[in-house]
């Protein structure tokens, strides 16, 4: 704990214009450094020089290092999309042609022999759309295509893929297949037919699928024509194309013969590329699709590496033996750009980071509009951002970042002023000498968030307010956050968040247990957006919320995370704001 | 004799029974483990309708019986997270971690036994005191450290091995190297006490006195002797080479169970946490019972009883 609260204090020299960007990083590093092997070998002593009487087996079983951004087990995530952007088709210019004829006559030279991705964890199945983690879902939309997806050329609002989508009414959808011959990589033929069963299979209670939830409104699927479908909802569903990014068809006649065992075992998508073999812990292994449909394949074998240790996914990038690895941590952006074998590339995501200032809890000083208010006024957001994150980091104004698709551009953040967050707390009749918070973070599931919180106690310091930091393991955080035993302030990150449904209703309804902050007449509000399938008069809706969830200061609004990429030198790769890792339009780079 | 190994052996069911108990507990201990499994956004009602489903609302003793119920048949149910069973997730790593602890188990002893018996041979000597060094830094450096140093060094600046994975035996060598450094350390200072102490014994005076080449001396007779405690830890450092490999199969991805288990805890997946341990427990108990045996074998004087 001493060595954070120096951080604390180095970031204080750092506000204070003692100390430059570059050597507070340096000097944080080398305290947290320090105190682990400081740590380590303490523990290590107790063992030492015995010779063997007595067998402490147990010694290192426990030793695992924590220090790392790394845990990046799997976010939970949630799937979102906004509606406004359903019915244009325009942005499937890629002409659909079948590319067979890519593949034969292309010198191999203009491919990539392979990429491989270190991943902190393996894919808990292949089956598409019944699990939902990230790494899991990487990796299927691999091998299988999705319904629509997330469009980078259009801010990411979700797009045509497989279908097109339309709005008939405020109950009904069409979906139309935007080619008559897409195949799966067995030749099978794909159909309407084909996401009717699926999303039938979804809602089958007996398959456990986490979608099964998600689609909780669709009521029934009607297949057309063979290239048609739509889909029927007990209530207005804007959110429905959202939904639709995660349903990956399969093959029916394969599906048949095989079973669901085999199917998740051995998959047979649409998609970039084509099943090879997969061991588990160790490797996913994926070879070209020459007939992929929607565009020629750039990459001869895609390779899932499983790593869990971060430090030992940035070794092997290092040393050439991977080609791609995420979330590289702040204090390694110079080891990799420093290296000739790799580089960095970074992209604001839409998974936005905040800090729970609980207001719908008796008792809580929070429960003071003014409160909170003072709260955005008195952290430098900008200077955490500049300080600690090296400038990775993107301000937020709102509780919706710049990606998502229904953000309220007029809104203003909170500007850093001390005085008039003091002004506010006397206003409220609080006296922040007196004034002691308890604030909950986790440690190592968000970029930099240990040293994060620590800042933000520390900027809270300077008006007098004391903020005790708990730092917990992250299951223990969530346990806290559901059970809401948490102190007044709680640290948590959300993502993706590409539209406001998804994000607000989930967050700021019910008892708003992620959020800590919710009101009765705002509560209405959201239902009512969130109903409202014209994506126009939606949009108001949201305007206006957003506006009143900031200037009630529902959150300390905090930044969107960059998710930053580390890339060999000799491929092209482009990261996205929604996370989705995809090798499909990667290929070589010349430099 | 075989009276005894029967004992020993219903012995070792009381344990890995009591051992069940106590981890089945301990990981109820640590919280619900609903959250780890579903995404975030599912709604209390269907969070109770799982809880409900899987049992975690029963009182914990029925929970429990209902386990031990389960487990007497060899089945630790399903992993919570992955649709697989938990026993068969573990069978599969199993070979991954015995490679590893075997490899390790063999570099140790055939690294750590003669650098321990060369250091008793030249006490206080400059090897000695080299090989001293070396067995302190491998007391004390933790398994992590020295892996994260090792891939440092042979695989980003030298280039020489693959920083991780599992196939070839190139990648063999530093998970090894790691997991088997405190052993060797442990095995060569073990062996060079016991060494000193035999080698001061009046038989291999008399032996010495008979005219017997010293190296009949030592590698027969001394050995002989001096190996009955390296066998007693032999049994012991089973179980440390168990527990080591969760660090060591993390750093270095080798796809064992250590690497399991650990996933697996931080995620509360209760029944492939229940399945490794048992695993875990079945290995060291028997490895235990083994070296009781050899001891036996080794020397006439222990009887087993």
């Amino acid at each position: 704990m001493a060595d954070l609260s120096s951080l604390g204090n180095l970031r204080h020299a750092l506000a204070t214009g003692q100390l430059t960007r570059r050597d507070l990083i340096k000097r944080a590093t080398v305290l947290g450094v320090g105190a682990t092997i400081g740590g380590t070998l303490l523990a290590a002593c107790e063992d030492d020089g015995d010779d063997g009487e007595e067998v402490d087996d147990t010694a290192d079983a426990g030793q695992v290092d924590l220090d790392d951004a790394d845990d990046d087990d799997d976010d939970d995530t949630v799937a979102d999309e906004p509606d406004d952007h359903v019915d244009d088709e325009d942005h499937d210019d890629e002409d659909p042609d079948d590319s067979d004829d890519a593949d034969d006559d292309e010198p191999t030279g203009d491919r990539v022999d392979r990429i491989t991705v270190g991943i902190g964890a393996d894919a808990l199945t292949l089956m598409p759309t019944a699990i939902v983690d990230w790494t899991t879902g990487i990796m299927i939309s691999h091998i299988y295509d999705r319904t629509v997806n997330y469009d980078p050329d259009d801010n990411f609002a979700v797009g045509a893929w497989l279908c097109t989508i339309e709005v008939i009414d405020d109950l009904t959808w069409e979906m139309q297949l935007v080619d008559d011959n897409i195949q799966f990589h067995n030749g099978e033929v794909l159909t309407a037919e084909h996401f009717k069963v699926l999303l039938e299979w979804v809602q089958d209670e007996a398959n456990e699928s986490h979608y099964l939830e998600r689609f909780q409104p669709v009521e029934d699927i009607e297949v057309i024509d063979d290239l048609t479908w739509r889909v029927t909802t007990s209530e207005p569903f804007p959110i429905f194309p959202t939904r639709l990014v995660a349903l990956e068809p399969v093959p029916l006649e394969y599906w048949e013969e095989v079973g669901d065992d085999e199917l998740a075992n051995n998959p047979v998508g649409t998609g970039p590329f084509m099943f090879n073999e997969w061991v588990r812990d160790e490797r996913l292994l994926l070879d070209r699709n020459p007939d992929y449909w929607k565009h020629d394949v750039q990459v001869d074998q895609v390779e899932f590496r499983f790593m869990p240790e971060f430090s030992s996914r940035l070794s092997s990038l290092l040393a050439g033996e991977i080609q791609i690895v995420k979330d590289v941590p702040i204090d390694a952006l110079d080891t990799v750009e420093d290296n000739d074998e790799a580089r960095i590339e970074s992209i604001p995501s839409s998974r936005v980071n905040y800090v729970a200032l609980v207001n719908n809890r008796e008792g809580s000083v929070f429960e003071d509009v003014r409160v909170r208010q003072a709260i955005n006024y008195a952290v430098d957001v900008d200077a955490i951002i500049d300080g600690i994150f090296q400038g990775e980091a993107t301000k937020m104004a709102g509780c919706l970042s710049e990606v998502n698709a229904n953000v309220n551009p007029d809104i203003e953040p909170y500007p850093y002023d001390p005085d008039r967050a003091l002004e506010l707390l006397e206003e409220a009749g609080v006296d922040p000498n007196e004034l002691e918070i308890t604030m909950d973070a986790p440690q190592g599931r968000y970029p930099m968030d240990a040293d994060a919180a620590q800042a933000i106690a520390a900027e809270l310091g300077r008006i007098g307010i004391t903020v005790n930091v708990q730092f917990n393991e992250w299951g223990t955080h969530l346990d806290k956050i559901v059970n809401r035993e948490t102190g007044d302030m709680f640290y948590l990150g959300w993502g993706p968040a590409l539209e406001a449904q998804g994000t607000i209703e989930f967050l700021f309804t019910g008892d708003s247990t992620y959020s800590g902050y919710g009101d009765p007449e705002l509560e209405e509000m959201i239902f009512d957006a969130g109903r409202t399938v014209d994506p126009d008069e939606a949009q108001e809706k949201w305007d206006e919320i957003q506006e009143i969830i900031h200037e009630d200061a529902g959150w300390l609004f905090l930044w969107q995370q960059h998710d930053i990429y580390g890339v060999a030198e000799n491929v092209e790769f482009t990261p996205r704001a929604d996370e989705f890792m995809w090798m499909g339009d990667a290929g070589p780079r010349n430099s | 004799m075989t009276a005894y190994i029967i004992r020993r052996l219903i012995h070792m069911v009381f344990v890995i029974f009591l051992v069940l108990t106590v981890v089945f507990f301990l990981t109820r201990l640590t919280g619900d483990p609903v959250h780890f499994f579903v995404p975030m956004d599912t709604s209390r009602a269907n969070l109770e309708e799982i809880r409900e489903r899987y049992g975690f609302n029963d009182p914990l003793w029925q929970q429990y019986l209902r386990f031990m119920g389960d487990a007497v048949r060899g089945d630790f149910g399903d992993s919570l997270r992955q649709r697989d069973s938990a026993t068969g997730l573990v069978l599969a790593r199993i070979p991954a971690t015995l490679q590893l602890g075997a490899a390790a188990l063999a570099v140790s002893l055939l690294i750590g036994v003669p650098l321990g018996i060369f250091s008793a041979l030249n006490r206080g000597s400059l090897g000695d005191k080299a090989a001293t060094l070396i067995s302190v830094l491998g007391l004390s450096v933790p398994a992590f450290l020295m892996g994260l140093l090792l891939i440092l060094f042979f695989s980003v600046y030298l280039g020489w091995l693959p920083t991780s994975g599992r196939g070839s035996l190139a990648q063999l060598i530093m998970p090894t190297a790691t997991l088997a450094a405190f052993s060797v350390a442990r095995y060569a200072r073990l062996s060079r006490s016991t060494m000193l102490d035999v080698l001061g014994q009046d038989y291999i005076r008399t032996g010495r006195a008979k005219g017997l080449s010293e190296s009949k001396v030592v590698w027969v007779h001394a050995l002989k002797n001096a190996s009955i405690p390296l066998l007693t830890i032999t049994g012991l450092q089973a179980g440390h080479l168990l527990g080591g490999a969760v660090v060591v199969e993390q750093i270095f991805a080798w796809p064992g169970m250590g690497r399991l288990l650990l996933q697996s805890l931080l995620n509360r997946d209760f029944p492939v946490v229940m399945a490794t341990i048992v695993f875990v427990a079945l290995v060291y108990t028997l490895f235990s019972l083994l070296t009781d045996l050899a001891y036996a074998w080794a020397n006439p004087e222990v009887r087993l009883k």
